[in-house]
């Protein structure tokens, strides 16, 4: 009997310093008042949720018939759809990444930088003339390739001042924006346009409205959408704490940037006749486009969740 | 050294994939060198410098001069759209004789031949008197392949 005692006692002991340890900690918890607010030290990092609504308002029905994947979760860049060339809004990074270190508990400094660096190779088949001049039966192919290189970067640099002393804060704060992005389509061909194939199969020949002779087909579009953006914001919002260090904001921004954008030009190939060859030419499309930008915006995202730790 | 000979072995085998599993070309060009079809055109040229004093015409052979022999591109091309010349050269020999190949497609074409034009005098048969000029010349013939064309030409004497 007091061996069985013994066992039970050894196998309990451990449960009930368990219990009483769960009790004080639960007691201590209870005694320190939760800490909401962040602090001086702590980083943040947040993210737009409207993207996450969207999509939890798509989850269960699709009435527009695309699809409801969930894109474009993080901060908006403040270039995001402010590119007007050819409307391209591809280019610039659509997702940024918004990041905050508090130097004090009530001033913080604060970045969202959105980064996008991409090179695409796009193939296609694409019947061997060659081939088929010699053997017209023949089913031969070459592989003809866009490269696509985009690379485009968006910075806001700048501070954060915080009013209030509950779980509803205001957010007032003021940045330096600067962005650029390149752009570069080379084309490259499996057949080679010669003297008696000026109009090889797959070529692709550049819009009307640029200046290369009519039957010279691309070979490298540089710049197109090549900008360089720079200016100030300011911003106020709010942020309301629903749990410890974790807040819903909501913020607008007046921002004013100077757009400054790249020579834009094409390389072309086709034969000249004055010259009676083929040749390579370089033809000016746009000595770079200007712009003046002062808008309200949403940087960083019209509604966002943030995390401090 | 057994683990050495596995990667030789897989080594060679990713190799071997790589080589027949690449079933397109890189690029590829037509060119006038591709066109297996050949004809040959060959021929003299000459020109007068007028008349003697008994009246027999004085006919010299074009020594040592240049022949440009031109095919329009739409003829060499099988798609038949092409702009342009393609101009091929001979000189001709000490005896005035000239034999270039031009490249021809099935559907034939017509070929310029064309000798250097060069400042020259003529007796003028009529005023007795030898006049300064530019021998010019030009002929045309049709050609397909496999064919051997006999193409003499002659300057014609145009006075200053």
């Amino acid at each position: 009997m007091k061996k069985i005692l013994s066992i039970l006692l050894v196998v309990l002991f451990p449960f009930s310093g368990t219990y009483a340890q769960e009790n004080n900690e639960k007691t201590t918890q209870e005694k320190a008042p939760k800490q909401y607010l962040p602090e001086k030290g702590d980083w943040g990092i947040g993210v737009d949720v409207v993207p996450l609504l969207k999509y939890i308002g798509t989850a269960f029905h699709d009435a527009s018939g695309k699809s409801n994947d969930l894109n474009g979760l993080g901060g908006t860049p403040f270039t995001k759809g402010s590119n007007f060339e050819k409307g391209n809004k591809t280019l610039m990074p659509d997702i940024s990444i918004m990041g905050k270190y508090f130097l004090t508990n009530k001033f913080a400094l604060r970045a969202n930088i959105g980064l996008k660096i991409s090179a695409e190779t796009d193939k296609a088949y694409c019947t061997d003339d060659k081939a088929a001049i010699l053997d017209p039966l023949s089913e031969d192919k070459v592989v003809n390739k866009i490269r696509n290189r985009k690379n485009g970067i968006s910075i806001m640099l700048g501070g954060e001042y915080r009013k209030g002393e509950r779980r509803v804060q205001g957010v007032f704060g003021a940045g330096l924006l600067f962005a650029c992005m390149k752009d570069k389509v080379k084309y490259d061909y499996g057949n080679s346009l010669t003297d008696i194939n000026q109009n090889p199969s797959g070529s692709v020949y550049p819009s009307n409205n640029s200046n290369v002779p009519k039957g010279y087909r691309l070979l490298t579009e540089f710049n197109t959408g090549a900008n360089f953006y720079t200016g100030i914001t300011g911003s106020a919002g709010i942020e309301w704490f629903v749990g410890p260090k974790i807040s819903l904001g909501a913020e607008v921004n007046l921002s004013l940037y100077y757009l400054c954008g790249k020579k834009i030009y094409i390389e072309s190939e086709g034969y000249n006749e004055a010259l009676q060859r083929v040749e390579k030419r370089t033809d000016l499309v746009s000595p770079g486009n200007r712009g003046f930008y002062m808008a309200t915006e949403s940087l960083g995202g019209s509604l966002n969740f943030n995390f401090y730790f | 050294m057994n683990i050495l000979n596995n990667l030789k072995s897989l080594a060679i085998i990713a190799i071997a994939t790589m080589a027949f599993t690449s079933c397109s070309k890189d690029q590829t060009s037509f060119s006038i060198d591709d066109i297996q079809g050949k004809a040959r055109i060959k021929g003299t040229v000459f020109y007068s410098e007028g008349t003697n004093n008994r009246g027999d015409e004085i006919i010299k052979m074009a020594t040592n001069t240049t022949i440009l022999v031109k095919i329009d591109n739409s003829y060499l091309s099988p798609i038949g759209n092409a702009e342009g010349t393609t101009t091929f050269e001979t000189v001709t020999n000490g005896k005035g004789e000239y034999e270039i190949e031009v490249p021809v497609l099935e559907g034939g074409a017509l070929v310029t031949i064309q000798p250097q034009a060069f400042i020259g005098k003529q007796k003028n048969s009529s005023s007795n008197e030898t006049e300064e000029g530019i021998f010019t010349a030009e002929a045309t013939c049709q050609v397909v392949p496999n064919d051997i064309q006999f193409k003499d030409i002659e300057y014609q004497f145009n006075a200053r």
